[in-house]
């Protein structure tokens, strides 16, 4: 997606987030005497924010005309390159992480840990042979370091 | 070469699959409780006062019980996240949390609907009785020697400035009380809120207040250095550990504060339970590793039994909502 | 005397639960969501069947070591592992994705025992003046103190200034969930429990910076197959020497701040390795290459950090007031065996401690350089393995990290969340950095300015015309363009010697 079309995303939900938190600002109690109150701090960030958010809007709209601008190049901007494999190896990630937080708790955490390695390796590309070897030793050390060493409480 | 790895793997697998199933395996039974590992919920940051109350208990817990208990720190919304968590576990006695004060007013604040009738008293371990500081220059400079000195100089210079904690906790509490008693309203101080009796102890010593109200032991060292001067303890009888310093009611305020700590259960949990657990705690208090301890870390000991317990929270959760009410907190 | 405190402490029951406590601060410190704080708590109960010093040493170890362990993850993978290596994700990943992780952590793990060892200089020297100072510093203070992390937030801000300040909002918006300490109102939390104390800083930050690695790496299968770090040439302590010596001006300054900004309570080591990272991009020569992989960048916040545990032992022992919770931890602990802090704290049993409390702060700084080398070694290792073999590994990690913190799926769920806006952010060239920074700044901000307020009445005045908020003020200024200054100086004498 081009710059300018996030730049109007991002414009557009610093300015709903903040009206947003305006109004929800508004049920705060009132301060008593000369004190300021808890809405006072939120109600100038969501100021500001709404101003930065119409300077991103007009930012926008004129790269949009101009759209050899140059810009200063970010290190962490890489190719991403939409493809298949992909956006299905997210969807995966995604699915399997929802499960895994909701299930750990009831079925316990070795089992559960197992599994969840084991999918998310075997979907990355993974021969099945490493993604058991590496699901068990990662899930055998984590929990050795956490629950036996540190004596930490895992879900 | 191929087939030894798998072996190996398959081995380790199914190991690891078959410990992990056989232990939630136990259903609990009351009669011989406790049959598996329990888990000590703690509202406060690892390393504070609670959590080291809570760490030494379950390491003695665990001793007296045979089975491991194991501290866990929920902590965040003054003490409101954890209370939540061990009130509203399941009442199988599996967990137990170490109560404190708070309980008494999250209800009131509006920071959590939990309060002294969601749960089980067991046993209460501490209370740390609440002071009132000053700064020795101060102290000098207006001839304060005890908390009616102090008071009476508020009465003729008020907007003195207060801390010890934040809005509406234990500390700020103890300073209410303390102005009710005298007859003193509560806007003739100002309580500046600070995150804990540390940052308040801070600002006295650095002059930027007039005063702080927290428990004794948390002033320990400035009060034993001499940088901080206690007016009085809120406590029933003068403190070991400082007997030069005055209770209020030698000075004529008959009122008493401290911060309490005890082992509470979720409210339906079966009699039989509270009774092991109560027994065991009471062995523990008694014996002289607990006494020694808690005399080495400078925490005031105080017991009550469950029926005590309960008692005594349900008086200090409407004494704490009746005096929030009258500082204009809520 | 110097000689008696090293025999003090150069016994089989110091030595053995000291090594002990070092090598567990490698594994706290490279774990996210691990704390050193939370590994104190748990050593303090073995601490009871120790010597005193043998406990001071264990729990002193692990806090020194886990430190710096933290910016191992943070080098590699972009995962902080503790608060305080939150900004070695800027500069020393960047060294990792250009195949000089060992170069950026070769600099870590000399600068960070340089930092602790001018801490401790200082802490020995000056902890009474220091202290003094410190207890100077009222509400007004305080919030230029924040006022100066905030212009540190727009100078390490990269991309357009419009986008920086929405990441600023965004952060401050962020410390402002949860009860406002001042009335005790519950702000923001939509009758949720688990945001009474806020959003926590540790999963935010995790999943900030790590979550968005992780679905860059996976949405590009072809990356799967390759190692998650590779190292086109291995540095070795050797080769990055001469480099730290050119640097040695940097250190020292980072190293003061750290100390100083440590030494205040409420503020530590996190925001010192901000500032000294932000002091150090004001005053180079080339700040548009800070965030590109830099050794500037990963020099400053490194010193600054492990100066800035030393700090904390200021307050702490001059006047009792622990500077952060591992502090106050071990404060507790050291008081049972005898510790007097305040102006007593030379004489007697307690003068034995406090000098063993030195010594072990030091010796642990040089001690740390063989067990540092040792962990780097070990996890380079580990991170040979393809990325599709450990993205899953970083995913659990940041599952549990958020989790063993509070022990709440809750913190899990806002871990994932953050993760989401760091992704969107870093499409759209919203800079992170300033978001973090200001999550730690906002309520340091919000309450110095209201509490402030309500001592004056109002009255906005104090904050300018305090004699020391005037010296703050100043050394700001002087701090954020020593390099001009010192530029314009040069130029002057260059002039003059000319002109002569």
């Amino acid at each position: 997606m081009n710059t300018w079309k996030l730049d109007i995303v991002t414009g557009m939900g610093s300015i709903a987030f903040a009206s947003f938190v305006l109004i929800y600002a508004i049920r705060f109690p009132e301060p008593r005497g000369a004190d300021f109150g808890p809405a006072l701090f939120p109600r100038v960030i969501a100021s500001i924010l709404i101003i930065l958010g119409v300077l991103v809007l007009i930012q926008a709209w004129k790269l949009r005309t101009q759209p050899a601008t140059e810009c200063e190049p970010d290190p962490l901007d890489e190719e991403i390159v939409a493809s298949f494999h992909g956006l299905r190896n997210v969807a995966v990630t995604i699915i399997v992480l929802v499960i895994y937080i909701s299930v750990v708790g009831t079925i316990g955490f070795i089992p559960t840990t197992l599994v969840m390695l084991f999918v998310l390796m075997k979907t990355y590309g993974v021969s099945v042979l490493r993604s058991v070897l590496f699901a068990c030793l990662i899930t055998a050390f984590v929990y050795v370091l956490f629950a036996v060493l540190l004596r930490v409480v895992l879900p | 070469m191929k087939r030894k790895p798998t072996t190996l793997l398959m081995f380790v697998l199914s190991t690891l699959l078959v410990a992990s199933i056989a232990v939630p395996g136990c259903a609990p039974d009351t009669a011989d409780y406790p049959t598996k590992a329990i888990t000590l919920v703690c509202p406060w940051g690892a390393g504070g006062g609670t959590d080291r109350v809570a760490r030494f208990l379950a390491d003695q817990l665990s001793n007296e019980l045979g089975q491991p208990v194991a501290v866990i720190n929920q902590t965040g919304g003054n003490g409101a996240v954890g209370h939540n968590a061990g009130a509203l576990a399941d009442p199988d006695g599996y967990t137990l949390c170490i109560s404190t004060w708070e309980l008494s007013i999250l209800r009131h604040m509006g920071w959590s609907d939990i309060a002294h009738d969601n749960v089980r008293g067991v046993a209460m371990v501490n209370l740390d009785p609440a002071g009132l500081m000053v700064h020795p220059s101060d102290a000098a400079a207006h001839g304060w020697e005890n908390a009616v000195d102090w008071i009476d100089y508020v009465k003729q210079n008020p907007g003195l400035e207060v801390s010890g904690t934040g809005t509406g906790g234990v500390w700020h509490v103890a300073l209410l009380g303390m102005l009710a008693e005298a007859g003193v309203s509560a806007d003739q101080v100002e309580w500046l809120p600070s995150t804990g009796a540390a940052e308040g102890i801070t600002w006295l010593l650095g002059q930027h207040i007039d005063a702080v109200t927290c428990s004794i032991v948390e002033a320990g060292p400035q009060l034993e250095a001499g940088t901080l001067v206690a007016l009085g303890t809120m406590s029933e009888e003068r403190l070991a550990a400082f007997p030069d310093i005055p209770t209020m009611r030698e000075v004529g305020l008959d009122w008493q504060l401290g911060a309490w700590r005890g082992i509470t259960v979720p409210a339906g949990t079966p009699d039989e339970v509270v009774e092991v657990l109560h027994d065991a705690i009471h062995r523990i208090v008694m014996s002289d590793t607990w006494i020694n301890w808690m005399e080495d870390q400078g925490f005031g000991q105080f017991y009550l039994n469950s029926a005590d317990f309960d008692t005594f929270m349900a008086q200090d959760y409407a004494a704490g909502g009746a005096l929030l009410e009258a500082g204009g907190l809520i | 005397m110097i000689v008696d405190v090293l025999a003090s402490v150069m016994r089989i029951e110091v030595l053995a639960p000291w090594i002990l406590g070092m090598l567990l601060g490698v594994f706290v410190g490279a774990m996210p969501g691990m704390t050193a704080t939370m590994a104190t708590a748990i050593l303090v109960p073995i601490t009871y069947y120790l010597s005193p010093m043998g406990g001071l040493a264990m729990i002193l170890g692990t806090a020194c070591v886990s430190i710096f362990a933290g910016d191992i993850p943070a080098t590699y993978l972009r995962v902080p592992g503790t608060p305080s290596s939150g900004v070695a994700v800027l500069d020393g990943y960047q060294m990792t994705r250009q195949g000089k992780a060992s170069m950026a952590l070769s600099f870590d793990l000399i600068c960070s025992p340089l930092g602790g060892l001018v801490g401790f200089i200082l802490l020995i020297g000056g902890a009474t003046a220091l202290a003094a100072i410190a207890l100077r510093f009222s509400f007004y203070e305080f919030l230029w103190v924040a006022v100066f992390g905030l212009a540190t937030c727009v100078i390490i801000s990269r991309g357009t200034m419009v986008k920086g300040g929405i990441a600023v909002a965004i952060g401050l918006f962020v410390s402002t969930v949860g009860v406002d300490i001042v009335t005790g109102y519950p702000r923001f939390t939509f009758g949720n429990v688990n945001l009474l104390s806020g959003v926590g800083f540790i999963p935010a930050m995790i999943g900030l910076f790590g979550i968005p690695v992780v679905l860059r790496t996976i949405m590009t299968p072809k990356r799967m197959e390759l190692p998650s770090v590779e190292e086109k040439k291995r540095f070795s302590i050797g080769d990055v020497l001469p480099r730290v010596v050119k640097h040695r001006a940097l250190i020292l300054r980072s190293s003061l701040i750290g100390t100083f900004i440590g030494s205040l309570p409420g503020a530590g080591a996190d925001i010192a390795a901000w500032v000294a990272y932000g002091v150090a991009k004001r005053n180079s020569k080339t700040p548009e290459k800070f965030g590109t992989g830099i050794e500037e960048g990963v020099i400053a916040p490194t010193s600054a950090n492990n100066a800035g545990v030393a700090g904390a032992w200021i307050p702490a022992l001059a006047l009792g007031i622990p500077g952060d919770s591992i502090t106050a931890i071990i404060l507790g602990a050291a008081m049972i065996y005898g510790l007097r802090p305040g102006p007593l704290m030379f004489e007697g049993a307690s003068g034995e401690l406090v000098r063993g409390i030195f010594a072990i702060g030091i010796m642990t700084q040089i001690m740390l350089i063989p067990i540092g080398f040792l962990a780097i070694r070990a996890f380079s290792k580990i991170f040979r393995l393809p990325n599709s073999v450990i993205m899953p590994m970083i995913l659990l990690f940041c599952i549990l990290g958020s989790y063993a913190l509070n022990f709440n799926m809750f913190d899990v769920g806002l871990m994932f969340a953050f993760g989401l806006l760091g992704f969107y952010m870093e499409r759209n060239k919203i800079p992170l950095p300033p978001l973090v920074l200001a999550i730690i700044l906002g309520p340091l901000i919000e309450r110095n300015l209201r509490l402030g307020l309500m001592q004056t009445g109002g009255s906005l005045l104090p904050f300018f015309t305090r004699p020391i908020s005037v010296i703050v003020i100043v050394a700001i200024i002087l701090f954020l363009s020593w390099g001009r200054i010192y530029q314009l100086i040069c130029r002057l004498r260059g002039v003059n010697t000319t002109q002569e």
